[in-house]
């Protein structure tokens, strides 16, 4: 009975292996490959990325998403998800947040290069933001916003917040859901504040979601390549480490160095998965 | 239970077996695969093209498009599954594919004589590598063209300078008297920056010709060089200067290139001179219908900067390279590179054949037929500088022009940062 329970497994496993594990062994493999020759290179593929400045500085950017973006998301969906916790018009606000997910990454990207649109000042302003800030002040000097640095690294994560805030409130929502109401009340009973409630109460009984929201959102990090490639194409200093492993890929023609930055992708993304499994593992 | 599982695994395999032996049916039927980046009208153009040689010959040219070609080909051909001819421009792909030994050399089918007598020598030359034939080019353009608006050149009394001192001279005066005498785009998605680098490609090639010209290309001459870096300060005179260039700088930057030609229709005009190849005539018909060539816009040849190289033009072009041989793929390249084709193609679109024994007279443009005499006359004909360094060269020769515009003081900074991939791109 037991053999024949496992046989039930064979599919599954074997679509892993032939997808997954095959895949990510011939990656790590590949990245010790010199592709022009064909030969065992050891690390000198990992060595030439790690001493081209360009990739470093992808990485640097990657980083900076981490610090700023995911905090950045998380602050924001915290709050909205608590502010509407009570409200009557809950599901329409989650609705209009969760829009954006539904558009495809380019087309959102496309539509934030026409909001950010810049005309030089004295011109009509096309981009909705430039046209709204010289409404408000009409000393205001317009900015191109995708192409000055740093200012256009954070333009970027703006697009971010709003694609994906949206499906972080529903996921932080639910979660206030879960949470049973007896303890506001008996919290609001001893005496506690709004305040008090959300960082001692509410915060606290939300750690699993924010876990899993955290690890979508380090993923997406990792990965992140359609928005940049979209608004800035990677130039002045927008260029991630995903866009360094297409341009390796498929300008460069060379498998060895772009597999390292899979691998290095891989190594990033792994522990946390890792963690993740432990955790379900554990239960 | 095992029995169904045994029956899945079988139904499984049949799928397959039935799926390879209707490929290999497939494969024997008389049809040829072409991979193309030709998209909107010119893909329909070249479904047109393609319907006489199918009349004729009775192969089914399966034609697939993208616009991603080069990323598209890498993983065909990787995956062994390359098209049977393909039609790209990148030649740093072209030089890869043939180090592996992944293309056809097309010298074995292709009438070397009637190629020689067709094409001019820098094309059968640009598309031999390690003495095999393993690209022919089927369209091409001219690039440092200066385009204009007639009207607004002959209202305020301006002329067409033969030479750069002159038209630097032009364009200060005309800073000076409070207009913008140029526009420039130089947003393209991930490929911006490439009108910038044809910018320091004419320069170098005009005042300190050819041979400086392919040393650097071919890695020889470095960035940081006297010869590169003089050409982009001279262009610096333009580029760098807020201005002169329509928005600024950074206008320049974040707008894309048809966008901004329109600074040379605005009246009274908000620019006069635009540096661009001969495909913009695409986007003013385009964009611009009820304009008039010649009448309402018009270009003038890159002015001389040395008169020892006055006659030198720069080029780009899209070539086809066949991966598969078989007799459908050498058909077609044979169809491609003709005469007829490309007398098809020329007038319909806006680019130049390759093939001289197209008559003037298909020509759809009295712009394209001035484009062909720009370069008939020219002596030295070079293929763009840019397209022909390694991949990774290419795109941080991009994203230097972009970041020289954004910041021209860190010129030094950017040309040594060339230098460095420069060294370790050969």
């Amino acid at each position: 009975m037991k053999k024949r329970k496992i046989l039930w497994l064979i599919p599954s496993i074997a679509f892993i292996i032939l997808f997954y594990i095959f895949p990510l062994v011939n990656t790590i493999i590949l990245s010790f490959i010199n592709t022009e020759e064909g030969s065992f290179t050891g690390f000198e593929n990992y060595i030439s990325i790690i001493s081209d400045k360009k990739n470093i500085f992808a990485i640097f950017n990657n980083l900076t998403w981490l610090v700023s973006f995911l905090p950045i998301i998380i602050i924001i969906s915290l709050f909205i998800s608590i502010i509407i916790y009570n409200s009557k018009y809950s599901v329409l606000i989650k609705t209009v947040l969760i829009l954006p997910i539904s558009i495809s990454s380019v087309t959102c990207g496309i539509i934030w290069k026409l909001i950010y649109s810049y005309q030089p000042k004295g011109s009509p302003q096309v981009g909705t933001l430039n046209f709204i800030l010289s409404l408000i002040n009409r000393e205001y000097i317009p900015h191109a916003w995708l192409y000055e640095t740093p200012l256009n690294n954070f333009a970027i994560m703006v697009i971010g917040v709003w694609i994906w805030t949206g499906l972080c409130v529903v996921i932080f929502f639910l979660g206030l859901n879960n949470i049973p109401k007896d303890y506001i009340d008996s919290a609001s009973i001893e005496g506690a504040n709004n305040i008090n409630i959300v960082f001692k109460i509410l915060i606290p009984l939300l750690k699993k979601e924010i876990l899993a929201v955290s690890i979508f959102l380090f993923i997406y990090i990792f990965n992140l390549f359609d928005l940049i490639y979209i608004t800035t194409g990677g130039k002045l200093n927008t260029e991630v480490i995903a866009m360094r492993m297409y341009k390796e890929m498929f300008m460069g023609y060379n498998f060895g160095r772009a597999s390292v930055l899979a691998v290095f992708i891989f190594v990033m993304i792994f522990p946390i998965f890792l963690v993740k499994f432990l955790n379900l593992w554990k239960r | 239970m095992l029995k169904k599982v045994i029956l899945i695994i079988f139904l499984i395999l049949v799928i397959n077996v039935n799926y390879v032996f209707l490929k290999s049916n497939q494969e024997e039927e008389n049809e040829v695969t072409f991979l193309t980046m030709a998209g909107g009208f010119e893909l329909d153009i070249m479904e047109k093209m393609l319907e006489p040689f199918e009349e004729r010959t009775g192969i089914d040219v399966i034609l697939e498009s993208s616009g991603d070609v080069d990323s598209l080909i890498v993983t065909r051909v990787e995956s062994g599954n390359p098209p049977d001819v393909a039609n790209i421009s990148s030649y740093g792909l072209i030089r890869k594919f043939e180090e592996r030994n992944k293309v056809i050399d097309m010298s074995k089918f292709l009438n070397i004589e009637k190629l020689e007598n067709e094409f001019s020598k820098i094309w059968i030359d640009l598309g031999t590598i390690n003495n095999k034939l393993v690209a022919v080019f089927w369209k091409s353009v001219i690039k440092g063209l200066i385009w204009y608006n007639p009207k607004s050149l002959s209202k305020y009394k301006i002329n067409i300078p033969s030479t750069w001192d002159e038209l630097i001279n032009i364009s200060r005066n005309l800073k000076n008297k409070g207009f913008t005498p140029w526009t420039m785009g130089l947003e393209d998605g991930s490929w911006s920056g490439w009108c910038g680098t044809d910018w320091i490609e004419d320069i170098l090639l005009r005042k300190y010709g050819p041979k400086k010209y392919v040393e650097w290309y071919q890695g020889k001459l470095k960035f940081s060089s006297e010869e590169v870096r003089d050409s982009w300060l001279e262009w610096g005179k333009i580029a760098a200067d807020d201005d002169m260039q329509y928005g600024g700088r950074r206008y320049s930057i974040c707008t894309d290139l048809i966008t901004t030609v329109s600074p040379l229709f605005d009246s009274p005009p908000n620019a006069f001179f635009h540096h661009q190849a001969l495909f913009l005539l695409n986007g003013l018909k385009e964009y611009y219908p009820d304009f008039k060539s010649i009448e309402d816009y018009n270009f003038f040849k890159f002015p001389i900067i040395n008169e020892k190289y006055k006659d030198v033009i720069q080029v780009s072009a899209d070539s086809l390279i066949m991966f598969n041989d078989s007799p459908q793929a050498r058909e077609l390249v044979k169809y491609m590179i003709s005469p007829e084709a490309q007398s098809y193609w020329v007038s319909f679109s806006n680019a130049l054949p390759p093939n001289k024994k197209v008559p003037l007279d298909v020509y759809n443009d009295e712009l394209m037929k001035k484009g062909y005499k720009i370069l008939s006359e020219s002596k030295y004909i070079v293929f763009d500088a840019s397209d022909l360094m390694p991949p990774q060269l290419y795109d941080a020769f991009h994203s230097a022009v972009i970041n020289y515009m954004d910041n021209p003081k860190r010129l030094n900074q950017i040309l040594f940062e060339l230098d460095n991939i420069q060294s370790k791109a050969y």
